[in-house]
């Protein structure tokens, strides 16, 4: 078997003495057996490596054995020889060491086909250490073995920080997944892949490196061996990308510009209105959908001067030929913005039709007229509907002139109706209180005749029924003085006549006149007269009449044992006036009433009191002084307080300077002779005022209402419409009729939010 | 010493029938004329010493009968009380202007009336006397 082998096996003595010498040996180092035999060892070895032959044996002599030691030998020609040595010691039967055995293979093939690989590699590597890429050897699952001096002059990393899969650290972390995505899948289908990826230099700073890999594989097809190219193609790439981007800029302005246009065309094509555009020489540039609907035909390349034949385009007479320089677009590229009716005619739009056009210029950022743009809208069917509106329009006028005409006829006609009616109205008053007249005076004289005895002696009980008799025909009397007064009123035939005269002579006859009814119903009546009171202006029989009613209506109202005062001084708050202050311990006026009064035919119910008289005729003139809110009169009725307002003489609020025509007369002409001596127009009315003495202004401590232009306003009205005037019979709460004519849609004012719930008559002649 | 005349205008019945009784009473001569025709007649034939005259009057107005007889002289200076049972504010002006001495409104008082014929009656006798 040593014999056959291939192998050489020699042993040799501790001192180096070869001591066997095989088949295979001879034909390793060409010594035959014999010649081997007993020679030294260091024969072949070369002169070099002469120093292993002790250090060898040196390790036997201590039993180590030496494997595959490779080295060189020198074969018998003197060549040399490459081996792999294994060398073990010889131990005799008692284990000592006697000598060593030594096979040897030869591997000089081995060798220098290993060299030459290794020259391969190394120029390999030589030339990958040379060329520009960066470059990189991977096994067949991925992990890196080798990278090129680039790599490491780039990377600035060590071969130990790169081997396997350290390469990751100078990845882009961010990218490093995808670059990892399309490795492992190279990997695993054995194909070839390229890829840009970013690599952090030395500098930490990244590039871009455009990375090639081969899988390199043996003639089974297996891998077995990646090779790897990194190209640095960032300076390629910021040109590429500046390209790239501007390239894509290009291409999304030129998307834009694409989806705008469309857009644009939509929206025109869209648009309910016609839209056509020119550019400076008139030429159309736009010309929607809507506009060759509306015109019946689209754009033209004519001259302006022929659109108008081309489109048949009329002015609003439908005939005349619209007019080249006033065409909407000419305008516009004259600068001006305009709104223009026009009337379209052509072979398209056989009936014609109207259209409306808004133009204006198109004009650059700076100013510079680029154009012009019109829109225009079909408004056939307005102009129908206004011109439909304008005949519905004259129709109605003609109606409504009809029917006003028909409707003064008829208010003529009822005017003279009315007129008539109010005449027969006031006759028939003035015809019935005559003819009540005549029979109640027979009534009147044979009752006087049977009362005083002249027709025979009377039982006392037959004189007293002929006095309820004779009390009842006074009352009936002045029920019919009263419709006397009033159609006198109605008709205008009231008459003042103001003259200067002494308050003070007109309360004291008012006085003596009511002191002895008073007295029979036990009834005091108090009358101091102040001195140094001036004179008024009045009229005597009205202020006469005036405070008889008032003082009666207190005597009437004060119960038996109660008290009448009359008292006259100035007006507090204003010296043009004096004030006839009649105060009684009477029951007063609840408010309500008072509120009341001045209501046409109001009549308070109160069953306590006996019915006398038709009643008074109060004309409530509350238009004296300004309305300013109802006053607070009170819900309990208060002892009653009546005033009278009085103008002192010479102190007129009426016109002065009158013409004298004019003089004493009134507004409309009613003659008051009376105060024509004072060159005023507007005599004296008595406006009855209801409250406290604030009542008559218009706020609390304010003027007097003549003083207002309201009041003088409304004087003049109270007298133009006759109803300042009092008769008799004032009653303030059983019986009163209060007329207030005129008035009724005017809210009942009482002015006095300060005077204290005090309800009473004042009578302001003014 | 005779009666004082008075002569009443009256067209109503009942109330010429008052006055005669008021008046009798009082101790008048009455005479009665019932309308404006035969009032100046019976004026001229009575010579009363003073005149009621009523306004209202059948041919011939108050104001006519009153104008007549102030327009005869001798019956110019007798006093004439006006009745009325008109509007006394527009009537009683105008029968003062006219002549009246007195206007009373219908329905009057008695003792006014009384007092009036009386003051009037003493009056025209004492211009009678005095003329």
């Amino acid at each position: 078997m040593v014999e056959s082998s291939d192998d050489a096996i020699i042993s040799k003595t501790l001192q180096g003495i070869i001591t066997a010498w095989n088949h295979g040996a001879e034909k390793m180092f060409g010594y035959s057996a014999a010649e081997a035999i007993g020679q030294r060892m260091l024969m072949l070895i070369p002169e070099e490596r002469l120093d292993e032959e002790a250090s060898i044996l040196e390790r036997i002599n201590r039993g180590q054995t030496i494997d595959h030691f490779e080295t060189v030998r020198v074969r018998k020609d003197g060549s040399r020889i490459d081996i792999s040595a294994t060398i073990s010691a010889i131990r005799d039967s008692n284990g000592a060491i006697v000598g060593a055995a030594k096979i040897a293979r030869n591997i000089t093939e081995r060798r220098q086909a290993e060299e030459a690989r290794r020259e391969s590699e190394e120029s390999f590597q030589a030339m990958a250490n040379g060329i520009p890429q960066l470059a990189w050897m991977a096994a067949p699952d991925g992990g890196i073995f080798w990278y090129n001096q680039r790599w490491y002059d780039y990377t600035g990393t060590t071969a130990d920080q790169m081997m396997g899969w350290g390469w990751q650290s100078v990845h882009d972390p961010q990218i490093l997944p995808a670059v990892m995505q399309r490795w492992t899948r190279a990997i695993a289908g054995g194909t070839p892949f390229e890829m840009e990826f970013p690599l952090r230099g030395a500098d930490g700073s990244f590039n871009v490196f455009l990375t090639r890999i081969l899988p390199v594989k043996d003639s089974g097809g297996h891998v077995v061996r990646w090779f790897g190219t990194n190209t640095d193609v960032s300076q390629r790439t910021r040109a590429d990308l500046k390209i790239e981007a501007q390239a894509r800029e290009l291409a999304d302005s030129y998307e834009a510009l694409e989806r705008q246009t469309l857009m644009l065309q939509s929206v025109l094509d869209s648009m309910t209105e016609g839209l056509v555009a020119v550019d400076e020489q008139g030429k159309f540039i736009i010309w929607n959908v809507m506009a060759e609907n509306l015109l019946g035909l689209g754009a033209t390349d004519l001259p302006a001067e022929l659109w108008n034949q081309h489109y048949g385009l009329f002015m609003n007479d439908t005939v005349t030929p619209f007019p080249t320089e006033q065409m909407p677009v000419m305008r516009a590229l004259r600068g001006e913005a305009s709104r223009t009716e026009m009337f379209v005619r052509n072979p398209q739009i056989p009936e014609g039709g109207w259209i409306e056009v808004y133009a204006g210029p198109r004009q650059d950022k700076d100013g510079v007229i680029r154009g012009g743009v019109a829109a225009f809208r079909d408004i056939t069917k307005l102009k129908a509907d206004e011109r439909e509106i304008r005949r519905l329009n004259q129709k109605l006028e003609k109606r409504v002139e009809e029917r006003t005409t028909q409707l003064e006829a008829a208010n003529k006609h009822l005017a003279g109706h009315l007129t008539d009616q109010i005449r027969f109205k006031d006759e028939f008053l003035s015809h019935v209180s005559h003819e009540l007249r005549s029979p109640l005076t027979a009534i009147k004289q044979f009752t006087s005749i049977l009362r005083e005895g002249m027709a025979g002696a009377l039982s006392a009980e037959q004189k007293g029924f002929l006095d309820i008799v004779f009390r009842n025909i006074v009352q009936l009397q002045a029920m019919i003085d009263d419709l006397l007064e009033i159609s006198r009123m109605e008709s205008g035939k009231l008459t003042m006549h103001p003259v200067t005269m002494s308050v003070l002579d007109a309360v004291t006859d008012a006085c003596d006149t009511l002191r002895l009814s008073a007295a029979a119903k036990g009834v005091t009546l108090a009358w101091d007269p102040p001195s140094g009171l001036p004179s008024i202006t009045a009229d005597p029989t009205r202020l006469r009449q005036i405070l008889i009613i008032l003082i009666d209506n207190a005597v009437k109202f004060t119960p038996p044992g109660g008290a009448i005062k009359i008292e006259v001084r100035f007006a507090p708050d204003d010296p043009q006036f004096l004030v006839v202050e009649i105060s009684d311990s009477g029951c007063g006026m609840s408010a309500e009433a008072s509120n009341k009064v001045f209501e046409r035919l109001y009549q308070v119910s109160d069953s306590g009191q006996t019915r006398k008289g038709l009643g008074t005729r109060l004309i409530h003139l509350q238009r004296v002084g300004r309305p300013a809110g109802r006053p607070n009169m009170g819900s309990q009725p208060a002892a009653g307080r009546q005033r009278l307002l009085l103008h002192r003489a010479g102190l007129f609020p009426g016109q002065p300077d009158c013409p004298a025509a004019e003089r004493g007369k009134m507004a409309d002409g009613i003659d008051c002779p009376g105060y024509r001596e004072h060159n005023v127009r507007r005599p004296p009315a008595f406006a009855a005022i209801h409250g406290g003495v604030d009542a008559r202004s218009p706020r609390p401590g304010g003027a007097m209402p003549h003083a207002q232009p309201g009041c003088a306003v409304a004087a003049d009205e109270i007298w133009r419409r006759r109803r300042a005037f009092l008769h008799r019979g004032l009653c303030r709460r059983h019986r009163p009729q209060f007329w207030r004519r005129g008035f009724a849609n005017r809210p009942a004012t009482f002015p006095s939010p300060d005077t204290p719930a005090s309800p009473s008559l004042s009578l302001i002649p003014c | 010493m005779s009666n004082k005349k008075v002569l009443v205008i009256e067209d109503d019945r009942d109330v010429r029938l008052g006055y005669h009784v008021l008046l009798k009473s009082s101790g008048y001569d009455t005479f009665f004329a019932e309308d404006g025709m035969t009032a100046v007649t019976e004026a001229r034939k009575q010579q009363p010493d003073v005149i009621i005259l009523d306004l209202g009057l059948p041919a011939g107005d108050g104001f006519v009968v009153l104008e007549r007889l102030r327009a005869n002289t001798s019956l110019s200076l007798i006093p004439v009380i006006v009745v009325s049972g008109r509007d006394i504010h527009s009537s009683k002006e105008r029968a003062l202007k006219a002549g009246a001495k007195a206007f009373l409104q219908k329905p009057w008082d008695d003792r006014e009336l009384l007092t009036l014929v009386r003051q009037l009656a003493g009056q025209s006798s004492m211009s009678a006397s005095s003329t």
